[in-house]
């Protein structure tokens, strides 16, 4: 017990310390956390977020790196967490911000993933390790989680076509079903659900809060951490800046803490230079791995933010991907009036399409530099920065070129980084997501497809990006078009929104559209042109 | 014993590396040290050191080139080159009609390699077209491609119309011999070349350069254009895809590249060994080369030039070193087995390291 409060405390940490060889991530962080209670922690990327929800998983990056000081207590009890399984011996369960579930396993199988019944004849001759798995009982343990968060499941279907709101229940079913659980650990459990899966991931949250487990609720979304939780702290440079208590929340005191100023929101305020379409999709279909698209009817406008938004799964990602030929496609295409017959990357990269995809993973080389991060595509598809020879197809990177080009975007876009030559992937989130949008931005595209673009990053670098899309597309008219579930951001920004419901364009609505409207869009319900 | 002498090593490595910032790769310093004691026992049982150390330059070159073929695919993501022999057969075709037309000296080689590489340059764009069909398992479909190529090459030695007696079955007449001597045509041409002698070491001045010319080519291009788009498929496909490149173009590229380079290979190695060896005997030869980038610390897409010299070097010296040493050492009926248990161990250990390190939970 470190806190006088008479043992009631479910998860205690004080003077939890942490450092990676010189840089401090954790100053002397305590935080309590009460049976019952969701609280949220807050903060910029790079303020020790993730190194904390790491030492209480017991992560080993951080026993490699040298482990961590301070104590930590659950019901009362000191634990030292050196590993995944002290972290769950003390009965910690961990939902990380990506998808960690087996695809091609069922959603039984997932749930008890390592601590499956077997048939007691088969342990007792065999082990445990070698005796036959007793599927019925795992689907009946599987059921029960699922009954305890309120939703009905079939336990044999299969992860892979779930969609990824499903995919995250079954997460926090696995978790639950836990016998030891009594903190619930989440990072941006948020960042990959549409508003309304979110909202049913809160209900959800509430749930599991009343029937006495402790929640720690880390996410970029202060209205969702001001909604569901009942303390807040805020971190700030490794450091507790700020805590709150409900009710006593305010979303700019909040804010200010996090970024140590106001953040200002962006806002769209021209109208699109041109009304001519630049790209006209007719029956146009398409097939990605996380959702299909069409037959759809589509004209993007010449200089204008079109948004595209739609629950998970119901194909508002597959449109872009599709549209650039990196998934099976049918119908028709055309780019400034001319017909596209072969969707192919390089063709409509070399035309001026640039995609932009949500997955950070996919969009830049994470151990190349800044530096070369940015002038990559310029070079491979404009040859910019290149110094030709034998056509320019074996020419050279032009160095000096790319330096003072790269300086010039790391100064506008505010990127924070050492130099332009330190790696990209040691960059936070935010920072390589500015990096990538320069990349994209120095093939000079005539139409930017962003996915998900302030996908779980910080409220200052968000606005920064959402400042930047804003400014590319007022000072050089270029097309964007941007997939995002965050209607909030679209609204700022976009010129029109189109919904897609079970891979159809249910309606385009302007901005100032409801909220009541754009909800029942989303379930398929109202059918709207702008 | 041991265990602690390691842990005190990789301590005084990890206390190094703080203070002066560098990677000090331990695997490989391990190897070095292993060599440096067998240096250290040849010059005590009087095994003559200069003469080792020549041995060790001209294995370093002679290998060092069919080692260097593994970089394009490595860098492209395709990973480990185990159809090496498909370069190597090329090469052979090469040097035979080299020695068919009776060419000899530097020229000799030189015809031999500009022969080989159109041959290195099909061969490679049909392995290119089986392994751009089998994308993920690359390197088993590679190791099969290559057993399956050298008995189809089998027949094609068989009924060669070669026509240099020297090259053809004295009884007969027809199909060649399985190793032919080089002595008359250009064994040694690269060897000899501004080869000088420094305090009893014999440098093979111009070999080495040569190696070296080939590093630094394989190095510019990849600085390059279409160099950079190789590597960037290699260590993001996806990214390499929205960025506008043609993946299979890339990886045909890179195929092609180091079924050429283990072409050149074969033929400086055959020129340095002295004889050419047909039939089976390319079927093994992708494992060495494979061992020594693994040796010098290769991680699939960030194989550098210097994994390459640096795995040779070890890899051979070791192997060039350690055989005399245990032969003088041991009886001869066990030294062969101690050797092979020893070195073998030695590299298995440096491996298991590098691989540990990586995957440590």
């Amino acid at each position: 017990m470190l806190f006088d409060d008479g043992g009631k405390s479910m998860l205690e940490l004080a003077g939890i310390t942490k450092t990676f060889g010189r840089h401090k991530a954790l100053s002397d962080v305590s935080l309590r956390v009460f049976p019952g209670e969701i609280h949220g922690i807050v903060g910029l990327n790079g303020s020790g977020k993730s190194t904390l929800l790491n030492i209480m998983s017991g992560s080993p990056v951080i026993q490699n790196t040298g482990g961590y000081e301070g104590q930590i207590c659950i019901k009362g009890r000191p634990h030292r967490l050196g590993s995944p399984i002290d972290s769950l011996n003390a009965g910690i369960g961990m939902i990380h911000q990506e998808l960690s579930l087996m695809d091609m396993m069922t959603i039984a199988e997932n749930i008890k993933l390592g601590r499956e019944h077997v048939f007691p004849m088969g342990r007792k001759l065999l082990g445990r390790s070698f005796a036959r798995i007793n599927p019925g009982k795992n689907k009946a343990d599987a059921q029960k989680a699922f009954g305890r968060i309120g939703l009905t499941v079939n336990p044999d279907q299969r992860v892979l076509d779930l969609s990824a709101s499903m995919k995250r229940f079954v997460e926090v079913a696995r978790e639950i079903d836990k016998e030891a659980l009594c903190v619930l650990l989440l990072d941006e459990p948020t960042a990959s659900l549409n508003h309304l899966d979110s909202k049913r991931l809160m209900a959800l949250l509430r749930d599991i809060a009343e029937k006495g487990m402790a929640v720690v609720f880390v996410s970029h979304r202060i209205d969702e951490v001001m909604m569901i939780c009942q303390g807040i702290t805020v971190l700030q440079g490794g450091s507790v800046r700020a805590r709150f208590d409900a009710p006593m929340f305010d979303a700019r005191k909040i804010s200010h803490a996090m970024v140590g100023g106001h953040v200002i929101k962006v806002q769209r305020t021209h109208a699109p230079h041109h009304v001519r379409p630049i790209l006209n999709l007719r029956n146009f279909s398409a097939t990605a791995p996380g959702g299909c698209v069409g037959p759809v009817d589509l004209d993007v406008m010449d200089g204008e933010i079109l948004g595209v938004t739609g629950l998970s799964g119901h194909g508002k990602s597959a449109l872009a991907s599709g549209i650039m030929g990196m998934h099976p496609w049918s119908g028709t295409v055309m780019f400034e009036g001319k017909k596209i017959d072969d969707l192919q990357p390089d063709h409509m990269v070399s035309k001026g399409l640039t995609l932009l995809p949500g997955n950070r993973r996919d969009s830049m080389l994470h151990d190349h530099s800044v530096m070369d991060n940015i002038v990559f595509t310029a070079v491979q598809s404009k040859k910019r920065f290149v110094r030709g020879f034998f056509a320019g197809k074996i020419g050279l990177s032009d160095k000096k070129k790319s330096r003072t080009y790269a300086g010039e975007c790391v100064s506008q876009y505010h990127i924070h980084c050492r130099s332009i030559h330190q790696k990209a992937g040691e960059l936070s989130g935010g920072n390589q997501q500015k990096v990538c949008l320069a990349r994209a931005l120095a093939s000079r595209p005539r139409i930017l497809f962003v996915n998900e673009p302030t996908r779980g990053i910080d409220v200052n670098a968000r606005e920064v990006i959402l400042a930047l899309l804003l400014q590319v597309n007022e000072q050089k008219n270029t097309t964007i078009m941007i997939t995002s579930g965050e209607m909030d951001e679209l609204k700022r920004i976009c010129h029109r929104i189109a919904v897609f419901y079970q891979g159809n364009c249910v309606g385009i609505f302007s901005p100032e559209t409801d909220d009541q409207t754009f909800d029942r869009a989303f379930s398929g319900d109202v059918q709207g042109r702008e | 014993m041991i265990r602690r002498l390691t842990g005190l090593f990789q301590e005084m490595c990890k206390a190094v590396s703080k203070k002066v910032t560098l990677h000090i790769p331990v695997p490989q310093v391990c190897i070095s040290l292993f060599l440096l004691l067998l240096f250290c026992v040849a010059l005590r049982i009087d095994i003559p050191v200069s003469w080792l150390i020549s041995d060790a330059l001209i294995r370093l070159v002679m290998n060092g080139v069919l080692v260097l073929a593994l970089v394009p695919m490595l860098k492209t993501g395709i990973g480990l080159n185990f159809g090496l022999p498909v370069g190597i057969l090329a090469g052979l075709v090469g040097l035979c009609v080299a020695v068919n037309f009776r060419m000899t000296g530097l020229a000799g080689l030189f015809y031999a390699m500009v022969i080989s590489i159109p041959i290195a340059a099909l061969f490679g764009m049909i392995y290119a077209f089986i392994l751009n069909r089998v994308k993920g398992r690359e390197e088993i479909t590679a190791t099969f491609v290559g057993f399956s190529f050298v008995p189809l090459m089998n027949f094609f030695w068989a009924v060669a119309p070669f026509s240099n007696p020297s090259m053809l079955w004295p009884i007969g007449g027809q199909g060649m011999r399985p190793a032919i001597g080089l002595k008359r045509y250009f064994a040694k041409s690269l060897n000899s070349l501004g080869s000088f002698s420094l305090a009893g070491v014999t440098i093979p001045l111009g070999m080495i350069l040569f190696f070296l010319a080939l590093c630094f080519a394989v190095h510019l291009f990849f600085k390059t254009r279409l160099g950079q788009a190789m590597m960037a498929t290699g260590e993001n496909e996806r990214f390499a895809l929205i960025s506008g490149i043609k993946i299979r173009n890339m990886r045909t590229i890179a195929i092609v590249m180091s079924t050429v380079i283990a072409a050149l290979g074969i033929c400086v190695y055959a020129q340095s060994y002295g004889f050419i060896e047909l039939y089976d005997a390319p079927m093994m030869m992708a494992f060495p080369a494979v061992s020594a980038i693994l040796v010098g610390g290769s991680l699939k897409e960030k194989t550098t030039l210097t994994h390459v010299i640096l795995g040779t070097f070890l890899f051979q010296t070791i192997y060039s070193v350690s055989g005399p040493v245990a032969n003088d050492l041991l009886i001869p009926e066990v030294a062969e087995i101690f050797r092979l248990m020893i070195t073998n161990g030695v590299i298995l250990a440096a491996l298991l390291y590098e691989g540990g390190r990586h995957k440590k939970i």
